[in-house]
Order: structure tokens, then C-alpha cells, then sequence
């Protein structure tokens, strides 16, 4: 099974994936995959409904459900493809909400930059865990205490903290 | 020069002690080497033909004594007692061991410098032109501008996978000295009709297998948006660069399939779009940067020093070092010098331990403590009062450091190639070195005048051949090499990429080949014309002919 | 990849000290004089497979054409350079030593 990790630790996941919304049944939070005719499925509530994208997808496609959606779950299909870093940080600047979810076999070292970029937590799957367990994600969110970039940290920046709070570390 | 505070102190110190750690999570299999390799490569760490290579960063070029000194240290101790200076202004180690790796990085961090980003698919190590700071010509310091991207890029969060490296360079200067028109981002410092600051944006140029010179993305872009803008053309670049094909992944190939018009459409709906809540005003961090590039106290200097008339007067070999090497400072009494790292036969760029240990002293004791490394691959002491010129020479000459060819057929750029690179496809520095004996002749060369040679080993381009006046390009043709020449190449404002004379040769003839090239050359130039305005003039016809008259 | 004519040797490189190692058919060896030779470019394709899926203390390992005989030379530049350890060049400048090969 999938492992799936926020930054307090590993999760029980509360969400089903499906196909399609045929296969919703009551009280059922769920995860459908995107489809270019995707459109909520009536009478559900937010936050009782999630989407798979792939991430190549074309944002402006997907702007109109954001306030419909209680998650997103982003495709990383290797750790290499950083696309969905990016894809983040864009889904937030659009007023995303929700839980955001990265899914795939990312890595450890990685953990902490998708938190920045606006991700909430990590579904990886469970070969990987048996090389990378708990202990490494946690060890990996601590290793730098603080990164430059303004926005990414939740007001804890270097920058910010120079300039915006006269701080010294 | 910048110093860090305890901020930027914190952060190398942090990195190198998760590199430390990553080095022990690959050994004990929780990494595997797919996983690892980007990895060490964000950090500087490759694994070359012969051993791994360690590429410290050097940001924007510039060191001081101490530094100089440390990377001698670490030379000898973790390594075979030299380094070697890149086409990017860094250095490379080209032997250590991987276990000893984190104890490098942290003698590195002891004297502030890191390899973070150094490689990878991410953003590198940002350039600038080695005489900042002295050249009359300049705007301002484009160094400000270089730290603050220096740190806006370190770790970024976002930007740390993207599809391929990424490169940028600053210049403030009107002559272009950092080749800006080559990198993916080039910036440009302006002012405009007001004298406010901030930069004209360029983008999409490059070299390796598809060079490409860089298009213009915003005539003035105001220095407060400077972050967010790079954040969106980055943004846009992640999202859209093709991910399918290695060598179709840079920017250039994005911006050149997309067209400069619609790519500057996206790139600013995604800037109008950004959330700016957090952002620091780039004014504040710009001045706190600024005061570390402070110009200098010069101590007092002779503008003409009676010494140093009589000096080169006598001694005709100073003067020819003095005049082939020196660069105006715009400080009275002061001239800025390149030490070329270019003797006749020598590796290009590569430096002993001990050679280190002597630029240090004479930083230390005629350049107000600071060097410079430069695109060529040379040292540049950029602070030299005029009446220590004669004793810098003789601290230099006795060392092999007093080469006087800066920008001569002698000073040439070269990759480490077949020897060394685990890419390459023909030897790089050999070439160099034929053809620097063949022309070892200092009267020859002055009579050449400027001529800029560049020599990659593979497609990869990291010898620069596109920019180069003569561009050789050594490939693989059925297990044997063959060298490709292109004429006409220029990084500067008049950015042009070399043409392709014709069929390659192999590795023996390229000295000839080079000569019949000046020859033609010599022949065709008029009074005070150098190679490029006459190559430019006559066209390739006359070379194609001298190189291949005897063919077919 | 390898053309048939030549015999080929697996390498691979040391994942600590990054130099260039050679398959014995039993370890990985330093000394290229004990490279195991194949003449079948099947049992060099298994070899291969079985030796890069391996989890192990080695990198990146492929084959190489060589003249087998006295002791097995590579055929390509970029092998024969490899497989000397060092750069076709006086590579190290004088008064440098250290960590000597």
C-alpha cells in the first residue's frame, strides 16, 4: 500500500481514488481522475471531493472547480519531473484551498520543498518506503532551517526575516 | 566583496551537513544512484572518466586571498595538488574521493564558499564580467545584482528539478564582457528615461547542439520586480519546457518553438498573476547587498610613476605584459591585471597548489586582497596600483604566471575533453596545446593581434566554440576524432555564431589548419582590422578555399 | 552496441573512489589484466544485465571492445585513456603530489 505523509508524520488516508463517478458511494470521499469533461459530481460536497491531474495540464482547465474541490492530488511520475513544483505554487496562487497532495516516488531530500511550494502531504509509494522510511522525511524537513526565497516559507524566509523582521538568526 | 551574514553562514553550513548525510544514505542503499546523482550534481559532484570532480562554485568570479588560499589547501590535501578554472568562472577538483567529499565542503564553508548548484538541472552558478568594479564603463556594480540572484536561486524550492540547467549572467557595463547574449537569462543593468533602475531582460540564448543567440524579453524590466518576473519566466519554463528530449530542454528550445511574442505573452500573464504578498521590497535587499560592493579605499596612487617609466623602459618583457595584460582602472594610479593561466603548452586554466598560494600573496599584497575569475579562464588581480606593477611581475614571472597573451591565439579556451570528461567525445586539451606551441612565438602573436580560440570536446559546447573567432569542435566519426572549425564566433555585443568551414580534420592537422586560417587571414587584413572586423568583411569564401583547396 | 568482431570486457566504476574497475568474473578488479574476456557477446549481454541490476558497490556498468591479447587493450581512445587512469597529457602540474594515483 501507498505510504502517505504530512509534516506531522504518516497519515491514514481518509480518500478513495475511482474511476469515474459511478463508482461513488454514500459518504465516500473520493479522488477521480482529471478528464477534459470532468465537472463535479452534483449533490457532493467540497470537501468530500478530490482530482488526480497529470502534470502537464493546462491550469485555466481546471480553475473554474477549484472552490468545488477539497483536494488535489498531483501526478510526480518520477522524481525527477519537476513539473509539479511549479504546478503548486500556481494551483495556490489561484486560490486553491484544499489539501494538496504530491503522488508519486518522490523523495525524501524533496520533502521539504514541496511543503514550500504549497503541498500538504505525500503519497509514495510502498517500495520506496521500505529504503526511505519515516525517520528520513522528518531528518530531511529539518535539514535546512530556513531558506532565502520570500513566500515559500510561510514568512520565515531569510529575506523576510532580514528585512521584515530585523532579525538575527 | 559580499560576506556572508549568519543567515547565509547557517544555510552553506546546513547544506553541507545534508550532503553529508545524502553521501551516507547512498552508501547504505537508502538512495539509490538514479536517486543520488541529481543529487551530488546539484551539489557539484560528477562522476568523470577517471574519478568523481568536485565543481566549487565561484559566484560571479570573484574570491579573495584567503579563499585562494583554502582552495590550495583542499587542492593538496583531498586532491592531486591543482585545480582547474572553468569556462563558468568556478573550479574544478578532478580526483577525490567520495567519503571525503563533506570534509571539502566544509573547508570550503570555513571561508564562505559552497558547490551548491555548481550542476544539475537547476539554477547555476550566476556569471558577471570579471572587471566589475573597474571598468569605466560600467553602470554600476554588476555584482549586486549577481549575490542577490545568487540567493534568490540558492535551494529555491521550486526551481531545484527543473528540466535542464539554467544559466544567467549580469553585465552593467556598455561593452558586454559577461556573453550574456549567450546564457538563458541574460540581464542587462539600465536606467530609464527617469534614471530609475533595473535591467533589459534577455532570454532563450545558449550554446551546446542547437546554439542560439538570446532574444530580447522586456527592453526595461524596473529592478522591484526583478525576483517576481524571474520567478514567472522560471514558472513559465518549468510548466511548458519539453521534458521528452534532453537536448530539447533548455529555454532556447521553448522560447524558439513557442516565438519570443508568445512566450513574453505567457510570462507576463503569469507575472500579473503572482502573489506578491510576502515579497520583500528588492530595493532593501539590494542596498544591503550593495554596501559589500562598496568601492574599495584606495590607498593613494601615482597615475604615472616615475618607477614604472623606467621600469619599462628596461625591461621590454615587463612592458609587453604590462601593455598586453593591463586593463584601465577607473581609479587613478591603478590598472587591473590578468595573470594568464595560458603558458605555451600548458593545460588551459589549470593551476598548482603553490601557483594558488602565490595569486593569494599577490592579491594579498598588490590587489587589495581580491581575484577574479575570468570566462577564459584566467585570473584577473583587479586593483593593482601602477607603481607595484613591476614587483607583482617578478612575484608572477617566477612562477609561470607572467604569460603575456591575454586575448592572443595563445589564450585559449579549452574544455577538459577526452582526458577528463565522461561526455566527451575528443580531446580537447591536447589540441590546445599544439597549437599554442605552434604559435609560441611573442612577436608572432602580437602581429596576429586579438584572436580568440575556443575548443569543446563534444556537442555539449562548454569550450564555448560557438563564440569563438576559430571554433574547433572535436567529435567522434567511427572511433576516430574529427574537428570541426567555425570562423567568426563572438560572445560581446555583437553576438554572432561561428560558421562551419566544411568537413572536419583529424586531431594531427588542426595546428596546420589553425595556421593556414591566420594566414589567409594576415593576407586579407587592412591596416587595423582584427580577425573578426576582417572575417567579417571578406566573408568565408577566401578560408573555405585556403582550408580546402587541395580537396576533392 | 559492440561490434562483433572485437571481445569485450564489463567496467564499471567504484562508487567511493570513483576510479574505473574491471569484471573478473568472480569481484570487480582494479588491474585490468585480470578483466575476464568474453569472445560470446551473449554471455557479455548477461553478464551486463545481471551486473547492473545488482545493488552494489559499483556504478555505471558497460562494456568495452578490446584486443584481448597479452593483456586486454581497449580499442576506443576514450576507453584506452580510461583505462590508463589518467589523462593522455603531463597532466599534474610539477610540485603537485598528495593523493598520488
Amino acid at each position: 500500500m501507498p505510504v502517505l505523509r504530512d509534516a506531522s508524520g504518516v497519515i491514514a488516508d481518509s480518500w478513495i481514488r475511482v474511476d469515474h463517478a459511478g463508482e461513488i458511494a454514500d459518504g465516500m470521499k473520493v479522488i477521480l481522475p482529471w478528464s477534459e469533461d470532468f465537472a463535479p459530481p452534483a449533490g457532493l460536497p467540497s470537501f468530500m471531493l478530490g482530482l488526480h491531474l497529470p502534470n502537464d495540464i493546462e491550469t485555466a482547465k481546471v480553475a473554474p472547480h477549484l472552490a468545488r474541490l477539497g483536494l488535489i492530488s498531483v501526478d510526480f511520475p518520477s522524481f525527477a519531473d519537476g513539473r509539479g513544483f511549479s504546478l503548486g505554487r500556481r494551483l495556490r496562487n489561484l486560490g486553491f484551498r484544499g489539501r494538496l497532495r504530491a503522488c508519486g516516488p518522490v523523495i525524501a531530500d524533496q520533502f521539504a520543498y514541496l511543503l514550500a511550494c504549497g503541498y500538504d502531504e505525500v503519497e509514495t509509494p510502498e517500495s520506496l518506503d521500505r529504503r526511505q522510511p519515516q525517520p528520513q522525511w522528518e531528518r530531511a524537513l529539518r535539514a535546512i532551517s530556513r531558506g532565502y526565497q520570500p513566500g515559500y516559507a510561510g514568512g520565515r524566509s531569510v529575506m523576510q526575516l532580514r528585512h521584515q523582521y530585523g532579525m538575527e538568526p | 566583496m559580499y560576506h556572508y551574514d549568519d543567515f547565509d553562514a547557517q544555510l552553506v553550513r546546513e547544506r553541507v551537513a545534508q550532503f553529508r548525510d545524502q553521501v551516507a544514505r547512498r552508501l547504505d542503499g537508502s538512495l539509490t544512484e538514479e536517486e543520488f546523482k541529481p543529487l551530488r550534481l546539484m551539489n557539484g559532484l560528477y562522476l568523470q572518466l577517471h574519478a568523481y570532480m568536485l565543481r566549487v562554485a565561484i559566484p560571479y568570479g570573484t574570491l579573495n586571498s584567503r579563499q585562494m588560499r583554502q582552495l590550495a589547501m583542499i587542492s593538496e590535501r583531498w586532491d592531486r595538488g591543482y585545480g582547474h578554472f572553468t569556462t563558468r568562472q568556478n573550479i574544478q577538483f578532478n580526483w577525490p574521493r567520495l567519503a571525503d567529499v563533506p570534509d571539502m565542503l566544509d573547508a570550503l564553508a570555513e571561508v564562505e564558499m559552497h558547490a551548491i548548484q555548481s550542476s544539475g538541472n537547476c539554477i547555476r552558478n550566476v556569471t558577471s564580467d570579471p572587471f566589475a568594479g573597474v571598468a569605466a564603463d560600467e553602470i554600476e556594480d554588476p555584482r549586486i545584482t549577481a549575490e542577490l540572484l545568487r540567493q534568490w536561486s540558492t535551494l529555491h524550492p521550486e526551481f531545484t528539478f527543473l528540466g535542464r540547467k539554467f544559466k544567467i549572467a549580469v553585465s552593467a557595463a556598455r561593452q558586454d564582457r559577461a556573453a550574456i547574449r549567450v546564457h538563458d537569462i541574460g540581464l542587462e543593468v539600465r536606467r530609464d528615461a527617469a534614471g530609475n533602475p533595473g535591467y533589459r531582460v534577455l532570454v532563450g540564448g545558449g550554446q551546446g547542439r542547437t546554439p542560439m543567440i538570446a532574444k530580447e524579453l522586456r527592453a526595461f524590466l524596473p529592478r522591484a520586480d526583478l525576483l517576481a518576473y524571474l520567478e514567472a519566466v522560471l514558472r513559465v519554463y518549468n510548466l511548458m519546457g519539453r521534458r521528452d528530449n534532453k537536448f530539447k530542454a533548455r529555454i532556447k528550445i521553448l522560447v524558439h518553438e513557442l516565438g519570443i511574442e508568445r512566450f513574453g505573452e505567457m510570462v507576463e500573464s503569469e507575472f500579473e498573476a503572482l502573489d506578491r504578498s510576502e515579497e520583500v521590497p528588492v530595493a532593501a535587499e539590494f542596498a544591503r547587498i550593495a554596501r559589500h560592493f562598496a568601492p574599495p579605499d584606495y590607498p593613494p596612487a601615482e597615475d604615472e610613476p616615475e618607477a614604472l617609466d623606467r621600469a619599462l623602459a628596461a625591461h621590454s618583457d615587463f612592458a609587453d605584459w604590462v601593455a598586453r595584460n593591463g586593463f584601465a582602472h577607473r581609479e587613478p594610479g591603478y590598472l587591473a591585471v590578468t595573470v594568464s593561466l595560458k603558458p605555451i603548452g600548458g593545460a588551459p586554466g589549470d593551476v598548482t597548489a603553490e601557483q594558488m598560494r602565490v595569486l593569494a600573496e599577490a592579491a594579498e599584497r598588490f590587489s587589495l586582497g581580491e581575484l577574479r575569475v575570468t570566462h577564459e579562464q584566467n585570473i584577473v588581480l583587479p586593483h593593482v596600483r601602477k607603481s607595484d606593477l613591476f614587483a607583482l611581475w617578478h612575484l608572477l614571472r617566477g612562477h609561470g604566471l607572467d604569460t603575456a597573451n591575454r586575448g592572443l591565439i595563445t589564450d585559449i579556451i579549452a574544455c577538459p575533453g577526452l582526458d577528463y570528461c565522461a561526455l566527451a567525445t575528443a580531446r580537447s586539451i591536447p589540441v590546445a596545446q599544439a597549437i599554442s606551441e605552434r604559435f609560441a612565438d611573442p612577436a608572432r602573436q602580437r602581429e596576429i593581434g586579438s584572436l580568440s580560440i575556443k575548443i569543446s570536446g563534444c556537442i555539449n559546447a562548454c569550450g564555448h566554440h560557438h563564440v569563438g573567432a576559430i571554433g574547433i569542435l572535436g567529435l567522434d566519426r567511427a572511433g576516430v576524432e574529427s574537428y570541426q572549425i567555425t570562423l567568426g564566433g563572438d560572445p560581446a555585443n555583437e553576438a554572432s555564431l561561428g560558421e562551419r568551414t566544411g568537413p572536419g580534420f583529424p586531431f594531427e592537422q588542426v595546428p596546420e589548419v589553425v595556421e593556414q586560417i591566420v594566414d589567409t587571414y594576415l593576407a586579407l587584413r587592412m591596416p587595423g582590422e582584427g580577425f573578426l572586423q576582417t572575417y567579417r568583411r571578406v566573408g568565408m569564401t577566401p578560408f573555405r578555399e585556403a582550408l580546402y583547396a587541395g580537396a576533392a | 552496441m559492440a561490434r562483433a568482431q572485437h571481445p569485450v570486457i564489463l567496467t564499471a566504476q567504484d562508487l567511493i573512489e570513483g576510479d574505473a574497475v574491471w569484471w573478473t568474473g568472480t569481484g570487480w578488479s582494479r588491474n585490468l589484466a585480470h578483466a575476464l574476456v568474453y569472445n560470446d557477446p551473449a554471455a557479455a549481454d548477461a553478464a551486463e544485465a545481471r551486473l547492473a541490476a545488482e545493488e552494489s558497490r559499483v556504478v555505471g556498468v558497460y562494456r568495452v571492445e578490446v584486443d584481448p591479447a597479452p593483456v586486454p587493450r581497449p580499442i576506443l581512445r576514450r576507453e584506452a585513456i580510461r583505462a590508463d587512469g589518467r589523462p593522455s597529457f603531463a597532466y599534474r602540474p610539477q610540485g603537485a603530489a598528495r593523493r598520488a594515483a
